[in-house]
């Protein structure tokens, strides 16, 4: 555990030197988890990648503030959380239906993990994808990168209060809407 | 309350992107950083423009400056002259008077 926060000190510091492979391996460490954000938060794989591709560049430009492995984590997260609600308003401004988006309804079959019930896990991210940007990127940090909700507070700059009453609200209505299809598929 | 809390821990795990992302991240960082490398080179172009101009400004103003001066020292002996001329003159004057 020392040698891998030592090693990843020393990749920090070789990448902030300028070494490019040492970067590529701090890209490869980091990559599922800001393109799993950017592609739960968004729904579409060619803009999840456009969005994490613009996280690991703004990085890259920023690497001589990053000052341990832990703020690395929480920098990547905070700044993939910040631009996916950007990205996400803008888009509201200009809407659009991609083949992707389309394509992604059906069944992943690229998915890394075998899921339990792939019907359900797909039926919980279209709800997700339906919630309002910042309830929506609260649940996926909650559930996805398991953070708790006062390190969620300090990421989107937001009142404790406010992540809690909101994952609360947002948990009810998606329980609810889960039930409310549940029901319709079985009739 | 649990169970559906996993159910949603099981529909938000982390993905890869395609192969690859890794290289293509670095391809731009590399395509981004060619403008910023020109962008310095016509940074010390433009600065070294700047200093030569402004080393012929400087001499061009010590140049004025000399010939300032040097109208200015002109000027001096030839009212200094005139005087002594004038004196000159007033003498031979009186030298032909007596």
């Amino acid at each position: 555990m020392l040698t891998a926060a030592r090693t990843g000190k020393v990749a920090l510091a070789e990448a902030a030197g300028g070494d490019d492979l040492a970067f590529a391996g701090i890209v490869r460490e980091h990559q599922a988890m800001v393109f799993s954000i950017a592609y739960h938060f968004l729904r579409d794989r060619s803009r999840a990648e456009d969005l994490a591709q613009d996280v690991f560049l703004h990085l890259h430009k920023n690497m001589r503030a990053i000052q341990s492995p832990a703020h690395l984590l929480y920098w990547l997260r905070k700044v993939t959380g910040h631009r996916c609600i950007d990205e996400a308003r803008r888009q509201k401004l200009r809407p659009r239906v991609s083949l992707t988006e389309y394509l992604e309804r059906a069944p992943e079959p690229s998915a890394r993990f075998a899921e339990a019930d792939p019907l359900l896990a797909g039926v919980l991210r279209r709800l997700i994808a339906r919630l309002p940007e910042r309830s929506r990127m609260i649940v996926i940090l909650r559930f996805q990168e398991d953070l708790e909700p006062a390190e969620i507070a300090g990421m989107l700059d937001i009142p404790l209060g406010t992540v809690k009453s909101n994952l609360h609200r947002s948990l009810a209505l998606l329980r609810g809407k889960l039930e409310r299809e549940r029901k319709g598929i079985a009739r | 309350m649990k169970e559906f809390e996993d159910e949603l821990r099981s529909a938000l795990r982390r993905q890869e992107p395609r192969s690859g992302f890794a290289d293509r991240v670095l391809a731009r960082t590399r395509s981004n950083g060619a403008p910023r490398r020109a962008g310095w080179v016509a940074a010390a172009i433009a600065a070294g423009l700047l200093l030569s101009m402004g080393g012929f400004e400087y001499r061009q103003y010590e140049g004025r400056k000399a010939k300032r001066e040097l109208l200015l020292a002109l000027e001096i002996a030839g009212s200094k002259l005139s005087i002594a001329q004038e004196k000159i003159s007033h003498l031979s004057q009186r030298t032909i008077h007596e």
